[in-house]
């Protein structure tokens, strides 16, 4: 261990200073941070020895300074390749609501979009904000708790579907190097749908941190397919978490693309509160040079006849390195569960790390679960045989490593969502660098 | 067509290939033989240019061309063409699109125009059924859930998309019933002209009856052993390599 690594504890003293300033803001989570304060005061903040972050080390991170962003005038056209199309989005630039930005016309009556800090400001201790995150959860939703400032708030009317995707997008600007902690909330109706993106993006090199969590709430019969896409300067920090809890036959489709940061966590934890309840979790990550992406899941059954799958992949080129943890849990209560869990990584690189951590907790006796890990090369037989049919070198690879990653967007409807999707995914397959022939 | 002069080749520092010469002139058909572990795949994967075979000495001319020195991918170009004695499986790589790369590729290369997907898919269609192919198959990702003789099949299918000027046959028959090598010979033979050349590698003279050689050659020990008319095969095949002073396996 490092002699020089910063205590935690004076980290959490920087942090309630910050917090001081931040106070008397937000009266609707005044309990909720007070409780933050405590947590973080009596846990500190995770190390390598807190067993859910053995292998992601935020040591750096902590070390880092950041500044207050400036406001930075960003212009649309500079962040379009970004935008989905059709889409109504909402626009924050280095962690700040811009209005002139967004473009969500057309959802009266079915949605309402606030920012958090107008949510927070119109609540108060007796009217609290019923957050479904645990923050006593060894990690970064605490901290965000504590020191959140602003975020979407995404109310979903009961019985209507939203056709056109709602996409968040998070613009870091050039330069920045600020310390963000967003908070999203998603409420979808009973009985209502739903596409929502979250894009995160930076606009040059950025050296930022962004911490964000995002709470969904799936009412009864609710269907929400939920994209995250990650995707920012590779000199910046990304925490990102999701809170999901499902009613009865809710249906979560959650995706996360991760391809940005110099260190990615995308943690998802999902209650399935009622009785056939579903969520598909997959995810992506494409990472090379020295880029560390890990994803972490938490899935929960409380109740009976509830599905859940995970499938998670992750290709990595050079020195990168990505960790899978991946839980399920299920209850006494939650017979007739099925869940299952995979973890395939590709290794393009002989410098490059993957590690992949399943862990089933079963309490109840009729249930179908399964789990399973792979790590891999590129097949040099495919290789040679694309190649004797005249396919050359980069294309023969590329498209094993596209037949590797394909069957993710599988069962994913034909629309703009899936080719922003698959855009992003072939821009990354064709800056892997010339291909590197095994003597 | 083809010239291999004096071609020595080591796999992990052993000599396989001990002095091979062999002279393939255009449109003419040879058959290679020869017992268990003689060298016969060796020799097929160099042609088609395979990492981990080491040329230590001789040379291979296509054509006039070096052909050492062109990548593998190139050699496709130029006209050779390979099918494999164990074709691969290749998971999520669908079956129509691998085809129809390949053959872009290939006519990239020949600086032809590419061929439309509707064009393609007629000119797929066509070709599969004449060997008796279910266009399902195709649907599937390339060799995946294929029977021995439906990836032989395909094998042939490729072949005769691309055209090429030099087929090379690595023990297409293996695997194969009666039926399915019938066909597989009917796909090859159409093939034939006087502009082509096609050289099988065969341990057993049974696929020899449906794909007449001009000349048959006797691999034995690295090298071209003996050399003859399609008559050599017969009497091999009657006597065994035994008769021939080969042994029947020989450890390479």
């Amino acid at each position: 261990m490092s002699r020089t690594q910063l205590h935690p504890d004076s980290r959490i003293e920087y942090h309630e200073s910050y917090f001081a300033a931040l106070r008397d803001q937000l009266p609707g989570a005044s309990i909720l941070r007070k409780k933050a304060m405590e947590v973080l005061k009596r846990d500190g903040l995770p190390t390598r020895r807190t067993e859910t972050w053995k292998y992601t080390d935020l040591r750096q991170l902590f070390r880092s300074e950041f500044r207050p962003a400036a406001h930075n005038k960003i212009k649309r056209d500079a962040f379009e390749s970004y935008i989905v199309e059709g889409s109504h989005s909402i626009v924050f630039v280095d962690g700040l609501f811009s209005a002139s930005l967004s473009c969500l016309e057309g959802l009266a009556g079915k949605a309402e979009f606030e920012s958090l800090a107008g949510f927070l400001n119109g609540k108060d201790d007796r009217d609290p904000w019923p957050s479904i995150v645990d923050i006593e959860k060894a990690g970064l939703a605490a901290l965000n708790t504590l020191l959140m400032k602003d975020g979407v708030v995404f109310q979903i009317a009961d019985g209507v579907s939203i056709d056109r995707p709602i996409q968040f997008i998070f613009v870091m600007s050039e330069n920045s190097a600020a310390e963000m902690h967003l908070r999203n909330l998603v409420t979808v109706g009973l009985n209502s749908q739903a596409t929502i993106i979250q894009t995160y993006i930076s606009l040059g090199q950025s050296t930022s941190f962004c911490n964000v969590v995002t709470e969904l709430v799936l009412e009864k019969d609710a269907n929400l397919r939920h994209i995250i896409h990650q995707d920012s300067s590779d000199s910046s920090w990304h925490i990102g978490q999701v809170a999901a809890r499902l009613e009865s036959r809710a249906h979560l489709n959650n995706f996360v693309l991760s391809s940005g940061a110099r260190l990615a966590r995308s943690e998802i934890s999902v209650d399935l509160n009622d009785n056939q309840a579903d969520c598909s979790l997959k995810g992506l990550a494409m990472v090379r040079g020295r880029q560390h992406c890990d994803n972490t899941t938490d899935v929960i059954h409380h109740k009976s006849h509830c599905r859940s799958s995970q499938s998670y992949k992750n290709v990595l080129d050079d020195h990168s390195r990505t960790v899978f943890q991946g839980r399920i849990f299920v209850s006494p209560n939650s017979q007739k569960t099925d869940a299952h869990q995979m973890s395939r990584n590709l290794l393009l690189s002989r410098g490059a790390n993957a590690d992949s951590k399943p862990e089933l907790i079963i309490h109840a006796d009729d249930v179908k679960c399964s789990h399973g890990a792979a790590v891999g090369e590129l097949d040099q037989d495919a290789l040679f045989y694309l190649k004797t049919r005249g396919i050359d070198g980069p294309t023969a690879r590329n498209m094993i490593v596209h037949a590797f990653v394909s069957d993710l967007l599988e069962g994913m409807p034909e629309d703009h969502v899936k080719e922003y999707l698959k855009r992003f995914i072939n821009s990354w397959l064709r800056d892997i660098k010339q291909f590197k022939e095994v003597a | 067509m083809l010239l291999i002069n004096n071609l020595h080749v080591s796999v992990q520092g052993k000599e396989i290939l001990r002095g091979v010469n062999l002279e393939i002139g255009t449109g003419e058909v040879h058959a290679i033989m020869g017992p268990n572990g003689s060298g016969k795949s060796t020799l097929s994967y160099v042609l088609s240019g395979r990492e981990g075979y080491d040329v230590t000495e001789g040379e291979i001319l296509y054509n006039g061309k070096n052909l050492l020195e062109l990548d593998i991918h190139e050699r496709a170009g130029e006209g050779l063409f390979l099918a494999f004695q164990y074709p691969v499986e290749i998971p999520g790589v669908s079956s129509m699109n691998f085809l129809r790369t390949s053959l872009n590729s290939v006519r990239g290369y020949r600086g032809e125009k590419e061929v439309s997907a509707v064009d393609f898919l007629k000119l797929v269609r066509e070709k599969a059924r004449s060997l008796g192919m279910d266009d399902k198959l195709l649907q599937r990702p390339v060799n995946v859930g294929f029977s021995g003789g439906e990836k032989k099949r395909n094998e042939v299918l490729q072949m005769s998309l691309l055209e090429p000027n030099l087929a090379v046959l690595d023990e297409t028959d293996s695997g194969l019933d009666i039926d399915a090598l019938k066909v597989v010979a009917d796909g090859v033979n159409a093939l034939r002209s006087p502009k082509r050349s096609t050289l099988l590698i065969t341990h057993y003279q049974r696929l020899l009856g449906y794909i007449v050689p001009d000349f048959v050659h006797v691999l034995a020990k690295g090298k071209i052993a003996t050399s003859g008319s399609k008559e050599l095969a017969v009497e091999l095949e009657k006597k065994g390599y035994g008769a021939f002073g080969f042994d029947k396996t020989e450890a390479a």
